[in-house]
């Protein structure tokens, strides 16, 4: 007990010391420098660079395809539009990622008044959504990295924008406190409180989720 | 440390998000508190979920449909003619100088305004004390002579007029004092040929003496209106008298 818990405080320091993401190599700096310059190739060239980062983080913070494909497109116009304007002695990455939560939060808004609503993670156990999702019959492929990923994305869908926000940027982008507070615009003390209360909301979602799972599959099975 | 302080910061930990005393902290709790521990383990399993649920699956059509709708819109724009905002954002030197230029030309023609206003009243800074004396020395008498040889044919001709019809009304009044207002208008008729009734005097029988006091009831029981010839041919004074029934 006592080395797992030494073995994960040494992976703990081993990710602090190794940074969560490259700033900008001699490639981004190259495609850029062309981009600004007119060039579509090289623009081409720097969204298939960056498309998958994007994409994922329009389908986490939205949650519908159709809504991350609209983002993306509009991402990459944004820095197209705005390219001549970045400082390329800063890091690239965060600059995209802050035009892309800006792209997402305001189709969100949108999404919003047309009569979109995240669902609370309160609500989540009564939700029949998430039965049907989760049901008994699938529970001999639980285990399987597609169910899981459903299981992160639900639990991911119902944070609070904020967190949401906070925590993709931080555990599925791997930038670290001080960049997502950097490509949010807030202090790293509420970044570090937003990330712990959704790694704590999205890790009880999945524990309760499967417990209560298994509990009615044990139910199915038990001989009548 | 106690439980519940474990239980917000474990979250953080295995992620590098907490400060380096707090981690040194929560090492020393964990080493002790064996339920905390269960909750490392816990988190240990659910942070390998995340890493291995980090990637999504797009399909390559999913990026080619962006990539083509995006090169496409760019192409779109760039053939399409800047508009003025478009060149007032890319050109922000030249916007800045276009603005002081304008100002300037504003401040230039606020200046010549003041200069041609002071201009019409002499209004002028002195440069000098004796300058200050003399612009403020008490403004000379125009001599009245310089005042008549303005106008003063118009003044002349209207001191007549007045004269002539303030003369005629301190006849009429002074003579009406004790007569009534026929009988002045009548003497004056008679006097000057300037004044004359309306009406036409009442005929005269030869047979029938009126004296006087005849002739003046008869009037007032007439006349009621009286037409006062003056100098000035365009002008006339019309006296309208309340006719007199008794």
């Amino acid at each position: 007990m006592a080395g797992e818990v030494a073995n994960f405080i040494l992976m703990d320091q081993k990710f602090l010391r190794a940074g969560s993401t490259q700033a900008h190599d001699e490639v981004y700096l190259a495609l850029i420098q062309r981009s600004k310059a007119g060039d579509t190739d090289a623009f081409e060239r720097l969204m298939i660079a960056t498309q998958q980062r994007v994409a994922s983080i329009a389908y986490r913070l939205l949650g519908s395809r159709e809504d991350s494909q609209d983002a993306t497109q509009e991402v990459f116009l944004r820095v197209y539009k705005n390219l001549k304007r970045f400082d390329e002695s800063k890091a690239f990455h965060p600059w995209l990622y802050r035009i892309a939560v800006n792209v997402c939060r305001d189709i969100a808004k949108r999404e919003r008044k047309r009569g979109y609503q995240t669902i609370s993670l309160d609500e989540e156990l009564e939700n029949e959504l998430i039965e049907q999702s989760v049901g008994p019959q699938n529970v001999e492929e639980w285990a399987m990295a597609r169910q899981q990923k459903a299981l992160i994305e639900m639990a991911t869908a119902r944070l609070p924008y904020k967190e949401r926000t906070a925590f993709i940027l931080r555990d599925f982008e791997g930038l670290s406190t001080e960049e997502v507070a950097n490509v949010l615009g807030v202090r790293t003390a509420t970044v570090r409180v937003h990330v712990s209360s959704a790694r704590a909301r999205v890790r009880r979602y999945c524990e309760r989720l499967i417990s209560r799972t298994k509990e009615r599959l044990s139910n199915e099975l038990r001989p009548s | 440390m106690n439980c519940d302080r474990a239980e917000r910061l474990l979250p953080l930990l295995g992620r590098g998000d907490l400060k380096p005393k707090d981690a040194r902290a929560l090492q020393e709790h964990l080493l002790d508190c064996s339920r905390c521990g269960e909750s490392v383990r816990d988190y240990a399993q659910f942070f390998d979920l995340l890493h291995s649920t980090a990637e999504l699956d797009f399909d390559e059509e999913f990026f080619g449909r962006i990539r083509r709708s995006v090169l496409s819109e760019i192409r779109l724009r760039e053939r399409r003619p800047p508009s003025s905002l478009q060149w007032w954002r890319s050109n922000p030197v030249a916007v800045l100088g276009i603005v002081v230029l304008v100002m300037i030309a504003f401040g230039a023609g606020i200046a010549l305004f003041k200069r041609t206003w002071s201009g019409l009243h002499n209004e002028r800074v002195a440069s000098s004390t004796e300058e200050v004396h003399a612009l403020h020395q008490p403004p000379q008498v125009i001599p009245a002579t310089t005042i008549n040889a303005v106008k003063p044919e118009v003044k002349e001709r209207r001191g007549a007029v007045v004269n002539s019809k303030r003369n005629a009304w301190d006849r009429l009044s002074r003579r009406s004092r004790n007569l009534k207002t026929a009988q002045a208008g009548d003497m004056i008729a008679r006097q000057d040929g300037q004044v004359r009734f309306d009406r036409k005097p009442p005929e005269e029988t030869p047979n029938v003496e009126l004296s006087l006091q005849q002739a003046a009831t008869v009037q007032r029981q007439k006349a009621s209106r009286i037409e006062i010839l003056t100098a000035d041919p365009n002008i006339r004074i019309i006296w309208l008298v309340a006719k007199n029934t008794k």
